[in-house]
């Protein structure tokens, strides 16, 4: 057993999950915006907006620059022969290892964004768990996902 | 037989029944609440009437459009009402045919015909709700009969309809299985009654309102009350679990166990050995100080009526008879006998610190009651770490060849058998505090009845990940 899986996804994840993020910061960037407006037009202290300001600025500094930075670097995956092999995780690393006779069907899909960045996500189905590989440019993924479901085909064997 | 026939008439009933079972709750909440009726719209309060007729026709329609009959070598089934389904079946493909009868069942001598086929879960398979005895048997020997006449497996077939080993649940058994059963069953009524005591204690505009009643009877009669409704929900329970258990018992076949019970609605169900994904010791609370347990097989939904559940394997069994019975019944499995791996003593604390934080949320409360009576809200801590404690001295996990074991105590202490093989997949984890500790989380997934079910263990050696890993991993397609 090999210490890490050894393929990283692609380099334009972490850019995707940065837009993530800023649509996530967007909720507080708002509510900052309000919070400027009170201040002027209401008798409301001006500690109140500071506070917000501060805390928005946090909040977007963890969404769109650290954790998409800490998920990119952490995600490995690897496809074996006969299993496949995922690491990632931010506060809790997970390991997981799924079996190729196991696989009952593989996807990939794409939404808006990733479509914009020639990426997509590989889904991985058993019959009782589903996992996903979040991001690998579209050539990557196809070959995946075909090498999968050749070799879950070949490996047929009772549930 | 040989031309569409329809179904007794019974079937129409128990339709009716089925669906009347389902609209019950709104229909009397729509009767208790609802609008009443209203000026120059009368008929609203005769809706659900009118309703209740309108599943009644349904219910007939329905009966009137299902059809069976035998035509070549397939059993051609055709119903629906709205939408015309089709279902053909190839008698070659039929694995078994069951029977069941519930109490409206007997009364007309009718029984409910269950088909299984050999397709996967989601595959092909029937059941025929109401068919007269005499009609069964010779509807049975029919689907059968092509069987064997086409089949070179005739000499299989007729060896498999004996059963190889028969285990039964014995009365004193069942009667212990039914005294013990009420887990929460008693305890909840208890706890109603102490918390209803507490809220007399509570400042006037709290509930007393409600509670006032209480007030007007003496202790004793409240004391009498209580134990009269903890001996009710005991009784309930215990009269429950004999309708459900009794006559209960596993036949084992070459490739399937048949598990049939119940006193007055006679069920069964066939298991395929094949298709089952492991094993679940259950010890509750009542019964584990006298070494008793219960088995459940989890199955990766073969047909029956209770496919898709986890089901009773052995309702009431003493620990130390499980592996003889598993000898004869399912020999793959067994509960581990060498010593199970513990967990490392510094997980303890963690296994403590979770049962007791929702101590937190009694903190609020402080300002509610009345000084005098805090020593109260200190009670459910040690009560919680002591069940920590006992928590973090179950979890165990043991790898021995194929096997693989976890056991974990929520309120019962529960017991995971599976195999590699029925392990959809496997999973270590580590959080930033289980790091701190070198500790780690251990997770797999098998299938139960379609779905999957997941079991973890928490806080177990980080130190080990190489070796479950790597026991875990395939280096080979065969492993």
């Amino acid at each position: 057993m090999r210490l890490e899986p050894s393929n990283q996804i692609a380099p334009k994840a972490l850019t995707v999950w940065r837009i993530y993020g800023a649509f996530n910061s967007l909720f507080f960037i708002l509510l900052s915006i309000g919070s400027i407006v009170l201040v002027i037009m209401t008798p409301v202290p001006m500690w109140v907006s500071i506070v917000t300001i501060v805390v928005t600025a946090l909040l977007t500094y963890l969404f769109v620059l650290m954790l998409p930075a800490i998920r990119h670097r952490v995600w490995r995956y690897e496809v074996r022969e006969f299993e496949i092999e995922l690491k990632f995780g931010l506060l809790i690393i997970r390991r997981v290892l799924i079996p190729m006779v196991r696989v009952q069907h593989v996807d990939t899909k794409q939404g808006p964004i990733l479509r914009h960045y020639d990426l997509s996500t590989v889904t991985i189905s058993t019959a009782a768990t589903t996992h996903e590989i979040p991001a690998l440019d579209r050539e990557t993924a196809d070959q995946v996902r075909d090498y999968i479901s050749q070799m879950a085909r070949v490996t047929e064997e009772d549930v | 037989m040989y031309d569409p026939t329809r179904l007794h008439p019974l079937a129409a009933g128990l339709s009716f029944l089925k669906m009347l079972k389902e609209w019950i709750i709104p229909l009397v909440l729509f009767l208790l609440f609802g609008p009443g009726s209203p000026e120059g719209m009368v008929w609203v309060s005769f809706a659900p009437f009118i309703f209740v007729l309108l599943l009644g026709g349904y219910g007939i329609l329905h009966w009137y459009r299902f059809t069976y009959h035998i035509e070549g070598d397939e059993l051609k089934i055709e119903h629906g009402v709205f939408v015309r389904k089709k279902r053909y079946i190839p008698k070659k493909r039929i694995q078994s045919i069951d029977y069941t009868q519930g109490i409206f069942h007997r009364a007309f001598d009718v029984v409910k015909i269950n088909i299984e086929t050999a397709g996967g879960p989601g595959g092909a398979e029937a059941s025929l709700s109401a068919v007269r005895k005499t009609d069964a048997d010779q509807l049975a020997l029919a689907l059968r009969e092509e069987k064997k006449a086409s089949d070179d497996e005739l000499l299989l077939e007729t060896k498999r309809e004996e059963a190889s080993y028969t285990y039964r649940l014995s009365l004193k058994d069942l009667l212990l299985a039914a005294s013990t059963s009420g887990g929460i069953g008693v305890a909840l009524p208890l706890i109603g009654t102490l918390s209803s005591q507490f809220d007399t204690f509570l400042p006037d505009d709290f509930y007393v309102e409600a509670f006032n009643w209480l007030s007007g009877f003496s202790w004793i009669v409240i004391a009498v009350i209580a134990t009269l409704s903890v001996f009710i929900a005991w009784f309930a329970s215990f009269v429950g679990v004999i309708l459900k258990y009794a006559n209960f018992q596993i036949n084992k076949f070459e490739d399937r166990i048949v598990i049939s019970r119940g006193l007055l609605e006679k069920r069964e169900l066939t298991l395929p050995l094949q298709r089952i994904q492991g094993l679940r010791v259950v010890e509750s609370i009542f019964r584990q100080p006298f070494g008793f347990s219960t088995v459940h097989v989890e199955s990766a939904g073969g047909a029956g009526p209770e496919m898709g559940v986890s089901a009773m394997l052995f309702p009431f069994i003493k620990r130390s008879k499980i592996n003889d019975e598993l000898a004869e019944i399912l020999e793959r499995y067994h509960i581990p006998e060498e010593k199970m791996v513990p967990l490392p003593k510094r997980a303890m604390r963690r296994y403590i610190l979770r049962n007791a934080a929702p101590v937190l949320f009694l903190i609020p409360l402080f300002w509610f009651v009345p000084t005098s009576l805090w020593f109260l809200l200190f009670i459910p801590l040690p009560i919680l770490v002591m069940w920590g404690i006992l928590d973090f001295k179950d979890s165990k996990w043991l790898i021995d060849g194929q096997s693989f074991y976890i056991q974990t105590r929520t309120l019962s202490r529960c017991l995971l058998i599976t195999e590699k093989r029925r392990m959809q997949d496997f999973e270590i984890k580590q959080s930033i505090f289980q790091k701190r500790h070198d500790l780690m989380t251990m997770k797999t997934a098998i299938l139960s009845g379609g779905v999957g079910k997941v079991f973890q263990l928490k806080d177990i050696e980080f130190g080990r990940w190489k070796e479950v890993c790597g026991w875990f991993s395939r280096k080979h397609r065969r492993e």
